[in-house]
């Protein structure tokens, strides 16, 4: 029963809160509920729909796998998280937030879904504060944006339901808009809305940061394409076509160019995470099918990479105290798994290619080019940056001066930093790779997030 | 008895004296320094906020909503009282060392004085927050809600928003925050009535709440870390 995928989280959740004191039994009861997630979402049937309190839960295949992706990926920085210091909240919250977005992916009543990606984004939220100055106020920002965005998702909710009942309300046609646009631009993070995101990769943990910039970032997609597949008004498709559009080259341009300048691992990740939401946007965006399949696995990269990255940040600050360039001098001998974790995930956000990123970036590219190329060209140039600044990190480890930590690298995390950087090699190397995967699996990818077959 | 006297009370505020009285006690929100005290202002937002609403939704919400307010202020409260004593006992310290201390914590305790503001930019701000939601409420009026219900919602969420982002601290920017959700809720509430929508909208205000203590809490760590150093 898919009701399963929420009440199995939050109830664990309740379990872990209370074992919260009890690291070694909530830790992997926290992993083994987010792989039982996991599983319970890819070997369901996805022919039916459930009835709750009258409203429609339904998963679409693609869904199935999307929170399948976040189960997985979450399961694995609980793991790292278990072996790097962390709050005590982190676990109980983690399923909760999981939990929550799992029923916002799953609810069919816009308004419903919208407050339950709000209170999921709260749950992550609260993984933010820390005793470093800053992370605090970092977490209250992120609170205000995001409790602004849920109030204009439920603005634009209740317009696009009184629209279909008064087709002829311009005026509701017109706030649907605007209040889609702020809502979904907040939630995800995107250029003018992103303020918000760049302090939480500064100052949140890293499991943490995968919730906010990875998970909300699926889960609101989704739920915008769910919007657009089932409550869109005539015209309604294409102008949210080009809303991504430009909006995704806003964010890839702007973002390009913050990361040039970065000299913390930090604040790279996020520009360059920035950046890289602005090519799934563009993906999505041009309207092509292909490219809308590519920008549905490009963020299944995405999220890869900025875990990778997460994770090896959060072992430079464990062992090095710091990520700023100056401390990864040398870095390389004492800790290679982490320097290799930041610059092959960096170079597969920023599209180089051979790296996962590139892949589904070409394919992006030539969608593109087919009617803006001189944008295509833009946007290509704009890949530089990002490029540019885990360059400049890769050779201040490899430096011969000394190392600043003494310390070797913890197995456990190195060994994931190691697994998810093999698979964006991997499938950079032999993108074929993914055909690999079950037949149902590609097939439910090949929809992809708001294509028009 | 006394509760009935008090229901009694509140059932005979007219809608334009139940208006003024949440623009008062928004005022007295943004003046009042103690924050502790400051939640009193915010429970009767909700108390009044509920009112205002309760001739246009299901009673038993009303009194759900009431409930929940003071919920979430109770919730509040505790942490209110703990950053009012923690800071109270840093006070002294700055005073006798403050080429010591580190600018945050300088910082930390002009923001705990709203006398260091200036009670006169407060109401300034105020006076800011009611022109646009006056403004707002001319250009754009709400025909499916009561012209007192729009006004005063647009009044909650520009002097929240604006309390939010004058604020230095987790704590005044959570009560600006529930100040403009208070607002938001009061029109929402009338235009979409589903049991389960009201609910979870409780449900998130209190999240809301939990997370506004939680980095409220952090941040009190993090100035005591830095004392400690």
């Amino acid at each position: 029963m898919i009701l399963g995928l929420v009440i199995v989280p939050l109830t664990i959740a309740l379990v872990v809160l209370i074992l919260r004191d009890v690291p070694l039994i909530s830790a992997p009861l926290t992993a083994v509920t987010l792989i039982a997630v996991a599983v319970l979402a890819l070997t369901r049937k996805y022919t039916a729909s459930l009835l709750f309190f009258g409203r429609t839960l339904s998963l679409a295949p693609l869904e199935a796998q999307s929170l399948a992706f976040c189960a997985i990926l979450l399961a694995m920085m609980v793991v790292y998280a278990s072996r790097i210091a962390h709050g005590s909240l982190t676990y109980a919250l983690t399923l909760g937030a999981m939990g929550l977005f799992a029923g916002a992916t799953m609810m069919g009543n816009n308004a419903i879904a919208g407050l339950l990606l709000e209170m999921g984004a709260f749950a992550a939220i609260m993984l933010i504060p820390s005793r470093q100055e800053g992370a605090a106020m970092t977490g209250m920002r992120a609170l205000m944006l995001l409790a602004l965005g849920g109030a204009v998702i439920l603005l634009s909710a209740w317009a696009i339901e009184s629209r279909a009942v008064n087709p002829d309300a311009a005026f509701l046609g017109q706030l649907a808009s605007l209040a889609l646009v702020i809502g979904f631009g907040l939630a995800l993070g995107v250029a003018p809305f992103h303020a918000w995101l760049p302090p939480v990769f500064r100052y949140g943990s890293p499991i943490a940061t995968v919730l906010l910039s990875v998970v909300l970032g699926i889960v609101a997609l989704l739920r915008l394409n769910d919007t657009m597949q089932t409550a869109m008004w005539p015209g309604g498709q294409e102008l949210f076509a080009n809303l991504l559009l430009a909006g995704g080259a806003l964010t890839c341009i702007a973002g390009s160019l913050m990361a040039i300048a970065q000299r913390a691992v930090n604040r790279a990740l996020a520009y360059t995470a920035l950046a890289d939401m602005g090519i799934v946007l563009i993906g999505l965006g041009t309207g092509a099918q292909s490219s809308a399949v590519a920008a549905t696995l490009h963020l299944i990269y995405r999220g890869l990479a900025i875990a990778a990255i997460s994770m090896a940040l959060g072992m430079l600050r464990e062992y090095f105290g710091g990520d700023d360039l100056d401390r990864l001098n040398g870095a390389i001998r004492n800790a290679p798994v982490t320097i290799l974790g930041i610059v092959i995930g960096g170079l597969s956000l920023g599209g180089l290619p051979l790296t996962a990123g590139f892949t589904t970036r070409l394919l992006i590219y030539r969608a593109l080019a087919v009617e803006h190329a001189s944008l295509a060209i833009v946007i290509m140039v704009c890949s530089f940056g990002p490029l540019w600044a885990f360059m400049r990190f890769l050779s201040a480890a490899i430096t011969s001066a000394p190392s600043p930590g003494n310390r070797r690298e913890a197995y456990l995390p190195s060994l994931l930093i190691v697994i998810l950087i093999a698979l964006l090699v991997v499938i950079g190397l032999y993108p074929a790779a993914l055909n690999l995967l079950p037949t149902e699996w590609l097939d439910a990818l090949r929809t992809g997030i708001l294509s028009q077959p | 008895m006394l509760i009935d006297r008090f229901l009694g009370f509140l059932s005979a505020l007219t809608p334009q004296l139940t208006l003024i009285g949440l623009i008062a006690i928004s005022a007295l929100m943004l003046v009042v320094e103690d924050r502790r005290l400051s939640l009193i202002p915010l429970l009767g937002q909700y108390i009044l906020v509920a009112l205002l609403i309760s001739s246009q939704i299901y009673r038993p919400i009303v009194f759900i909503r009431m409930g929940l307010g003071a919920a979430i202020c109770l919730m509040l409260y505790i942490t209110a009282g703990h950053v009012q004593h923690e800071l109270t006992i840093l006070r002294p310290l700055l005073h006798t060392e403050p080429q010591n201390w580190p600018t945050s914590l300088t910082a930390a305790f002009r923001v705990m004085s709203l006398a260091g503001l200036g009670p006169l930019f407060r109401l300034c701000v105020m006076a800011l927050g009611g022109l646009i939601a006056y403004g707002i409420w001319r250009t754009y009026p709400m025909p499916m809600v009561s012209t007192e219900l729009s006004l005063t919602s647009y009044w909650l969420i520009a002097t929240g928003l604006l309390m939010a982002l004058i604020s230095g601290d987790p704590l005044r920017i959570g009560f600006g925050l529930l100040t403009f959700v208070n607002g938001f809720e009061g029109i929402y509430l009338v235009l979409e009535q589903s049991l389960m929508v009201i609910s979870l909208l409780g449900i998130s205000d209190m999240i809301m709440a939990l997370a506004t203590a939680v980095c409220t809490e952090a941040w009190l760590e993090s100035f005591k870390g830095e004392a400690a150093a």
